[in-house]
């Protein structure tokens, strides 16, 4: 018997030895440190940026404050700009920058998407959801940053809405406030506007700066983001308003404002009725069947197969309507529209848009995808440095960005963070900040400033 | 039933042998077909995706689409482009910007087109060169081994379970295998035993049409000869009683080298074969 149990043990022993040997662990692997490459020389303009995720306001502008202000030989920055997640604490945010980048700071920004902010240094994700979704999260994502130059000047305006008799009015003294904060005349127009209205609003707003600077001085600029919105004030932030900031510079700048879908789709109509930013009828018949029709039904399968509003929204982000204005050197430009059903439950069959398209104006229909948009965000300082004669492999100085959180939220989650790296491949790792927008506003040459949704805007400033 | 655990062992270890064996070829090509498979699989995303890139790259485009379809997959680990030895480009962000050669050292990307495995690390990398028409990226696609892995488990477990139930297969019938042939040698001898005990009625019988039971029958035919002589015997001794008085019933019944160990005297009295049979013995 004894050996019969040696037998039985040997046999056990090998299977234990078999099986071990096959259950080996996963292969794994941790990121390690990145390749050191050279920065830029130090020029007469020093630009930093920082970010925080810290759900603490004062906390979080301190820490991005710092990061921005690292190495860098003046501590006291000419300008800032700050974009917060949407629900954060703006009044907050703004007294502490002020009290740690000094009283004199000019300070230009508002809310971001709830989701996110973004900066040479990462996307900072905030929360999970957007839309109303995000309220319960608490989650805050914060970007800063500051320019010191002596080949910039800077100036900023606000306007708290409910203090004038009229948006108009409120963007125009906005303005005038930015030009004259600059230390200039309201005859000398700025080189390019840096423009974050509240919602709702943003044709008043570009209309009333535009009644002060002319329709050719350029406006970029991005509807501030939600759910919870607010601009920052000179002392405080306001919930309904306008922040901006005007530019005076002997230096290139470039700028690019676009779209990234295809226009080259059949379907279009004639806006016959309208409700505030909502598309009643197109074509006489109620609006959400003509663009359900463009669509082939897939609203309707939409709503059958996700049911969440939040869902079908983001869907249709890729497939937007635009308006088409031509130049009178006979460029096209394409403005986009957001289109979403306005009621949940389709029941009432308007479209609603964040855009104010009138009566008589011709829509189109446009399809994308998320993968265009990507490719699109990552090319925007290319785009911006052809046009303001920047050399393609030049560092620029700093970039500033806009860019539509619709679209954002069209791109998976997983490729969202690789959004800065190719801004940084394609700028030349310059810092830049950008915030998710809920509208963006820019310039078609010949024809004006106009605002639309899922489009991106980015202003590129280079060396002489 | 030491013949039967002799025959079991052997029988069962030949058979263990032969399944683990056939169990490792088998296994071995199952896996060298899975392997291939895996390795086509990602040789042909890797041929269509490095295609995407050369077709994107000049427009300053990347197919992220497809490259996002690759970690879809239940094996995948990562997806890089690299330029010379820093990764580009990678499904996850904190990558980038690193070298290669920092997570694999002894994998050489400039050797263009290829797949490099590590059993060890359970991971393999599928490395294709991607001609942009200005540099030369190379996209590296790796993949989990965990399949190949599942499938050695897989068959182990099998050739494992195959023989746990052989034995219990082979047990059974190697039993009444063997029982057939040790049962009736049993028996014999358990007749052998009763014949020793003077019992020299109890038949010894197989029913059986083998060699067994010839040898069952010429036991019996010995059991029935020792039986005549011995009823002979018998008679004669009936014959003979009072002639000699109880002498001779006492030499026949009593154990003989037991009587002339107790008094030589019997021994003067014996037949003359039987006392030199008692010397012979003695000696």
């Amino acid at each position: 018997m004894k050996k019969i149990n040696r037998i039985f043990l040997i046999c056990l022993l090998s299977c234990i030895i078999m099986i071990s040997g096959c259950a080996q662990e996963e292969f794994k692997l941790v990121p390690k440190e990145k390749i050191k490459t050279t920065n830029g020389g130090i020029t007469g303009t020093e630009v930093g940026t920082g970010w925080s995720a810290n759900e603490n306001p004062e906390e979080a502008v301190k820490e991005a404050v710092d990061m921005a202000l690292e190495g860098k030989t003046n501590k006291n920055p000419d300008f800032a700009i700050i974009f917060a997640s949407s629900g954060s604490n703006l009044s907050l945010i703004l007294s502490k920058a002020k009290e740690l980048l000094g009283s004199k700071i000019k300070i230009y920004g508002g809310t971001s998407d709830s989701r996110a902010v973004m900066t040479d240094k990462g996307f900072v994700k905030a929360t999970e959801k957007g839309y109303e979704y995000s309220k319960m999260e608490g989650k805050r994502g914060l970007a800063v940053m500051t320019i010191n130059s002596e080949d910039i000047i800077f100036g900023v305006g606000s306007a708290d809405f409910s203090a004038y008799t009229s948006v108009h009015e409120a963007s125009k003294a906005a303005v005038i406030n930015a030009i004259l904060d600059a230390g200039k005349q309201t005859n000398e127009l700025p080189d390019i506007i840096l423009l974050t209205p509240t919602i709702g609003d943003e044709e008043e707003v570009v209309e009333g700066v535009e009644e002060v600077v002319g329709k050719e001085t350029i406006i970029l600029g991005g509807t501030t983001g939600g759910p919870t919105q607010a601009v920052f004030g000179e002392d405080k932030a306001y919930d309904k308003g306008v922040s901006l900031a005007v530019i005076y510079t002997n230096l290139p700048i470039g700028w690019t404002f676009e779209g990234g879908f295809d226009t080259k789709m059949p379907g279009s109509g004639i806006v016959t009725k309208v409700d505030g930013q909502h598309i009643i009828e197109i074509d006489n018949r109620p609006a959400l069947d003509v663009y359900n029709e463009w669509l082939n039904g897939e609203i309707d399968r939409l709503y059958e197969k996700v049911k969440d509003p939040a869902e079908i929204r983001d869907l249709l982000t890729l497939s937007p309507i635009y308006r088409k204005y031509t130049s009178p050197s006979g460029q096209d430009y394409f403005l986009f529209s957001h289109p979403w059903p306005r009621d949940d439950t389709l029941v009432d069959r308007a479209v609603s848009t964040s855009t104010k398209i009138k009566v008589g104006e011709r829509i189109y229909f446009s399809k994308g995808t998320w993968e265009t948009l990507v490719n699109r965000i990552g090319n925007l300082p290319k785009n911006a440095k052809i046009k303001g004669n920047i050399e393609l492999n030049k560092k620029p100085l700093f970039a500033i960005g806009y860019i539509c959180a619709g679209v954002m939220g069209t791109i998976p989650e997983s490729e969202r963070e690789k959004l800065p790296v190719l801004i940084n491949y394609a700028n030349n790792n310059a810092p830049f900040i950008a915030p998710f927008t809920w509208g963006e506003q820019g310039h078609f040459p010949g024809v004006g400033n106009k605002h639309g949704n899922l489009l991106t805007s980015f202003i590129v400033v280079g060396e002489e | 039933m030491k013949l039967f655990y002799k025959l079991f062992f052997t029988l069962f270890i030949i058979f263990l042998a032969i399944t683990i064996v056939a169990g490792c070829i088998i296994g071995s090509y199952e896996l060298k077909d899975e392997e291939q498979c895996l390795i086509d699989k990602y040789g042909i995303m890797a041929g269509l995706t490095a295609k995407e890139i050369e077709s994107k790259y000049t427009e300053s485009k990347w197919p992220f689409e497809a490259l996002s379809t690759i970690s879809e997959n239940e094996d995948f680990l990562f997806w890089w482009v690299l330029k010379g030895d820093g990764i580009y480009l990678a499904d996850k962000v904190s990558f980038i910007g690193t070298a290669s050669s920092d997570y694999f050292p002894k994998v050489d990307n400039k050797l263009g087109d290829k797949v490099y495995l590590n059993y060890k690390q359970n991971y393999g990398i599928f490395i294709k060169s991607v001609n942009t028409g200005q540099e030369t990226l190379y996209l590296w696609l790796g993949f989990s081994l965990k399949e190949i892995q599942t499938l050695k488990m897989e068959i182990i477990i099998s050739v494992i379970a195959f023989s746990l139930l052989s034995i219990l297969i082979l047990g059974v019938s190697f039993y009444f295998v063997i029982s057939h042939f040790t049962k009736p040698i049993q028996m014999l001898s358990e007749c052998a035993v009763s014949i020793k005990k003077g019992n020299l009625n109890k038949k010894c019988e197989i029913k059986a049409d083998d060699e067994l039971s010839v040898l069952a029958d010429s036991f019996d035919e010995m059991r029935l000869g020792i039986k005549d002589r011995n009823d002979l015997l018998n008679s004669l001794l009936k014959t003979f009683q009072g002639k000699f008085g109880n002498l001779a019933t006492i030499l026949v019944r009593k154990n003989v080298q037991e009587l002339v160990d107790k008094n030589q005297r019997i021994k003067s009295i014996l037949p003359k074969s039987l006392r030199k049979s008692i010397k012979k013995s003695k000696e």
